[in-house]
């Protein structure tokens, strides 16, 4: 049975969908997180854990410089007396810091989760679950599952990351233009596929989004191969239309599809690396 | 001086570059394969050539390093194994990876090759490295947006060897966390298929999506980089190889730029003065065409690190000829870009000291004749000073 998972848009969201018949939240760390919406400080997860009794992961999913890891250490021991889940780690470094409290750690490096041999590799480490890459296709995700112990998480629902650079892009683009950043998000247009892509800063880094996927309709194969967890993700959303999404997810997972999607990205498309073979 | 001379390593996209790479001061090399190389796209060596570079550059006392550095997907885990045996058998010694897997493979088949972690694994800290080490990772290529602090720290706290990019292009996005390839071009960046979509312009809107009218179109193409000026710097701190960017770059962009690098820590370690530091980082800049910086050495890039204005990367045709022969009267060149007589020309190499030359005449076939404007075309030119085989001449600035 897949378990759902959901990354909420904020304190509200979070409360709302408390209520339904989901298995559990991925909230991020403030300051430290990375594709998530609902970032808070070490003080406000205590608060919210004696909300729920579902599953709470802590996304630390950031780049981590030499400052950052010395920041986190106390708090990754608050993090190890809370009853939460897990932490959902990028960084190595964190990964060795974590190591020796009583935490689960959840292997997530965006695009670098790719096939079953690296998740047996952490396995062997002792991490408790992958989030794989957003760039694979639907029968890789299965393969995956098929060869390893690890307990596989899919991003199934969301604006997927496709981009994330420690310069802040927008900002200086608008200075070289002898103007100012006013809005929290831009879109770039690309002409040749007619299409609009998030961009944003956050915590002086930029990220680019590409296009929604929904996988709603490959609920049932996912399940029926034992994914362990299937992720939803709030960012970019207004709520009202995110809760709708969620339940649509629930129904799914309970057998029934009451919508349709076109948004698969690379779920059908395989993706090509050398244009010719010599 | 007490300090460790560190290696400077060269990339080498062909056999013919490994060779130029060793003559030009290389203390090693790096190369791919045609499997498993995160330049898909680029010739690349087969298996044969790496055992032949392998010799090459061992009979000269350096080393070879092979990326192995691709993002694994399910379909291509087979035959990995065989391949990294056959590096073994190549007595290659190294090999630069990014997926971790291979450091079981190789513990498992007990292969005498070292592995040295990719900047892909974006290594920014030194409980990172103390991970990598405890997994028997020799070496670690450090994040490009590591710091000269951050540096420092991991140099503290970790025994493993830090290499860092000393030259050459720069990712906009942290190595491994940019899929742009990937989504508008179809084409799998972590793979080898980056169809660089950061050197794009794009329109900008606004959040209500209203185009933005600015005379130039959003860009995040980011200028290269140049740690000529803080070489000395790197070596106080104890990075342990200086890595030139560059598998897809020409003969002559490898030659300048290990010449000049070459010089400036020979010179540190013979305690010499770098007086011609400026005019080092401007045939830099000349031979690459692009502006350089040292990005995040010493803070964090900001507007200056960026490009905005359309740019023309075509080739400059500073590279005129290479040296074939000299009988201590007359060079014998082979022609590279179009030169004539009258002209001032510079000509360097790893065993003459750059000096400028006026082309007083062009011979060929004995003829005299007044230009040299045929690519490959075999010519004398008279010359007072002694030069050496695959010297290289360019043009004077």
């Amino acid at each position: 049975m897949s378990k759902l998972l959901v990354i909420p848009i904020n304190k509200d969201n979070f409360i709302n969908l408390n209520k339904r018949n989901i298995d559990g939240f991925i909230i991020g760390l403030k300051g430290y997180s990375v594709f998530t919406s609902y970032d808070i400080n070490i003080d406000e997860i205590k608060e919210i854990i004696k909300l729920t009794d579902k599953e709470i992961y802590i996304s630390i999913n950031k780049p981590l410089f030499v400052e950052d890891i010395d920041k986190l250490k106390p708090i990754i021991e608050n993090l190890s007396k809370l009853n939460i889940k897990g932490i959902i780690y990028d960084d190595i470094g964190l990964l060795n810091i974590v190591k020796e409290y009583n935490i689960n750690l959840i292997w997530n490096q965006l695009h670098l989760g790719t096939n079953y041999e690296t998740c047996n590799y952490w396995y062997k480490k002792g991490v408790k679950g992958s989030i794989l890459s957003t760039e694979l296709m639907l029968d890789d995700y299965i393969n995956i599952k098929r060869n390893t112990s690890l307990p596989i998480f899919v991003y199934i629902y969301g604006y997927l990351p496709m981009f994330e650079s420690s310069r802040e892009l927008l900002t200086n683009y608008f200075k070289y233009m002898n103007s100012n950043k006013k809005d929290d998000v831009y879109y770039l247009y690309e002409k040749e596929r007619d299409k609009y892509y998030t961009i944003y800063e956050n915590n002086d880094n930029t990220y680019i989004l590409e296009d929604l996927i929904d996988g709603i309709e490959e609920v049932k194969v996912l399940k029926e191969n034992n994914i362990d967890y299937l992720i939803l993700n709030g960012l970019n959303h207004l709520e009202d239309k995110f809760n709708i999404v969620v339940d649509s997810y629930i129904e799914a997972l309970n057998g029934n599809i009451i919508r349709k999607s076109n948004n698969k990205g690379f779920l059908y498309k395989e993706t090509i690396y050398k244009v010719k073979n010599e | 001086m007490n300090k460790k001379k560190p290696e400077l390593l060269a990339p080498a996209g062909d056999l013919e570059k490994v060779k130029w790479a060793i003559l030009y001061g290389a203390d090693a090399v790096y190369l791919g394969g045609r499997e498993y190389s995160l330049r898909a796209n680029a010739k690349n060596l087969s298996i044969e050539e790496i055992k032949e570079a392998s010799e090459y550059v061992h009979s000269y006392n350096k080393k070879i390093y092979v990326t192995v550095n691709i993002i694994f997907h399910n379909e291509d885990l087979i035959n990995l194994k065989e391949y990294l045996i056959e590096l073994n058998n190549a007595k290659v010694d190294a090999v630069i990876i990014s997926d971790p897997i291979i450091i079981d493979i190789i513990k498992e088949l007990k292969l005498d090759i070292e592995i040295h972690l990719s900047t892909q694994q974006n290594t920014l800290n030194h409980e990172a490295f103390k991970f990598w080490e405890s997994e028997g990772i020799s070496r670690i290529v450090l994040a490009r947006e590591t710091s000269k602090e951050d540096m420092i720290r991991i140099k503290k706290e970790s025994s493993i060897e830090l290499e860092t990019f000393i030259h050459g292009a720069m990712c906009v996005a942290y190595s491994g966390r940019c899929v742009l390839s990937n989504y508008l071009t179809n084409r799998d960046s972590n793979r080898g298929g980056c169809s660089q979509i950061c050197r794009w312009n794009f329109e900008l809107f606004d959040k209500f999506k209203n185009k933005l009218e600015f005379k130039e179109e959003f860009s995040m193409a980011v200028k290269d980089l140049s740690m000529v000026k803080h070489i000395k710097e790197l070596i106080d701190i104890g990075v342990s190889s200086f890595k030139i960017e560059g598998r897809m770059r020409s003969v002559y962009y490898i030659a300048t730029v290990l010449n000049i690098y070459r010089k400036i820590i020979d010179d540190y370690f013979e305690g010499k003065s770098d007086e011609n530091i400026d005019e080092e980082e401007y045939e830099l800049y000349r031979c690459a065409n692009r502006e350089a910086i040292p990005q995040y050495f010493k803070s964090k890039p900001g507007v200056e690190g960026q490009y905005y204005l359309g740019r023309n990367e075509q080739s400059n045709k500073d590279f005129l000829a290479i040296v074939l022969d000299y009988d201590g009267i007359e060079i014998k060149l082979e022609q590279r870009n179009y030169f004539k007589v009258g002209d001032i020309v510079t000509i360097f190499g790893p065993k003459t000291k750059r000096f400028d030359l006026k082309i007083e005449y062009i011979k060929e076939d004995e003829t005299f004749i007044d230009m040299a404007n045929h690519p490959l075309q075999v010519i004398k030119i008279k010359c007072d000073k002694k030069v050496y085989k695959n010297d290289i001449m360019r043009v004077k600035f």
